[in-house]
């Protein structure tokens, strides 16, 4: 090939890179999507619902109806699960990123019931990208999402109220004083740990190595960042 | 139409874990569509069609249903689009930036451009550039997505790289 075609062809390739790293979807469409997705879901257990007392109540099953409503309406009141939270990751920042606390340039301008977020872009070069609020078995959970360099996306979630049990199969390692546990599901590495009496679930894709997950997760910005 | 391929038992795609693409696919939509406005309409569009009931999967190849079905959708809309009379968008120099779709202004204008020349590309060459370079596919799992070979996918890569960079810069335009 002609070394000018060459010379072309990763001019182009470097175009299309730089183009690619800094584009991401507005958070106007992904809030819009995840309205769909949300309709969707409750859509599809309508029908569900629909369906299961159909099939109840012909067969002379009306106490069996009169429970399986109960338990519609009432569902929910158990602990959420650590992957129930770390599957937050998947549906992406829907709320600008949380700016750093200049005034603790360990933090960000953002937390949950008292629970700072860390702020990495310093020491780790993992900046805040996005976040979002859910509310996870009635309870607030808080997602920020980091980007390293290369475009790797990890989540950090913060959930409201007391701490839940790391999920079974899990397994411990201590870091610098932390208590961790590390788990994988659906291709993502997930570490859970406690903060002020709050789980903490962070999870990343598993290219992204445990060591350097670890790290993250049990920072502590030489004291700046509360346990 | 992009192909799909049929392998392995089915499983169901798990709507939840579709946020994990909005980026990719909105990339995608924008270097089809040359036009960021457009692009979101086609990613919420896709979304949509996927969303409306379960989807059954063969693969594990989430990304490349989703650009099947983005790929789909867009040809749909185009046919359509070709059917109604026109209007006349909005000249690109007065839209305004999306602050939070890029990190700097000069880059968002420049990724405008790269992204209009994309679209602007012949379709072989467009599609093969936007299932690797900008949905990050790899060249196999391209060319399954393409229902190609994975020799072709190379040789229209390089070509459509070539005529990215060439429409890119004003001084070579023209020059084959």
């Amino acid at each position: 090939m002609d070394p000018l075609d060459d010379e072309l062809a990763e001019r182009g390739r470097a175009l299309i890179a730089a183009a690619v790293a800094e584009t991401r979807a507005p958070l106007a469409l992904r809030e819009r999507i995840e309205t769909d997705r949300a309709r969707a879901g409750q859509q599809a257990g309508a029908r569900r619902s629909r369906g299961l007392l159909g099939k109840l109540v012909p067969a002379g099953g009306l106490v069996a109806a009169v429970v399986v409503a109960l338990v519609l309406v009432l569902g929910g009141s158990s602990a959420p699960s650590v992957l129930a939270t770390a599957s937050l990751a998947a549906r992406g920042p829907i709320l600008p990123a949380p700016a750093e606390d200049e005034a603790h340039g360990t933090l960000l301008k953002t937390s949950m019931q008292g629970v700072p977020f860390p702020y990495w872009g310093g020491s780790f070069r993992w900046e805040a990208v996005g976040a979002r609020d859910d509310k996870i078995e009635d309870r607030p959970a808080k997602t920020v999402f980091y980007d390293n360099p290369k475009g790797v996306r990890a989540a950090y979630t913060i959930l409201g109220g007391d701490k839940i049990d790391a999920p079974s199969g899990a397994y411990e390692k201590d870091m610098n004083g932390v208590k961790l546990f590390i788990t994988t599901d659906k291709g993502r590495r997930i570490v859970t740990w406690t903060r002020n009496g709050h789980t903490c679930v962070l999870s990343a894709p598993a290219s992204v190595p445990e060591p350097k997950l670890l790290a993250l997760a049990a920072w502590k910005g030489k004291g700046g960042v509360p346990f | 139409m992009l192909g799909a391929s049929v392998s392995g038992p089915a499983r169901q795609l798990d709507p939840a874990a579709l946020g994990d693409h909005v980026d990719r696919l909105y990339r995608a939509a924008w270097a089809l569509c040359g036009s960021r406005e457009d692009a979101e309409d086609l990613v919420q569009e896709t979304f949509a069609k996927v969303l409306v009931k379960p989807r059954f999967l063969r693969n594990d190849d989430d990304l490349g249903y989703l650009l099947r079905v983005l790929r789909n959708t867009f040809v749909s809309r185009h046919r359509a689009a070709m059917r109604r009379p026109q209007s006349t968008p909005m000249p690109e120099e007065l839209e305004p930036v999306d602050p939070s779709g890029a990190t700097r202004p000069d880059a968002a204008v420049e990724a405008r451009e790269v992204f209009a020349y994309i679209a602007a590309l012949p379709e072989s060459f467009r599609d093969a550039l936007i299932a690797v370079d900008v949905v990050g596919l790899s060249y196999g799992e391209a060319a399954k997505a393409l229902g190609t070979k994975e020799a072709t996918i190379t040789s229209r890569l390089y070509r459509a790289r070539a005529q990215v960079a060439r429409g890119m810069d004003p001084s070579r335009q023209g020059v084959l």
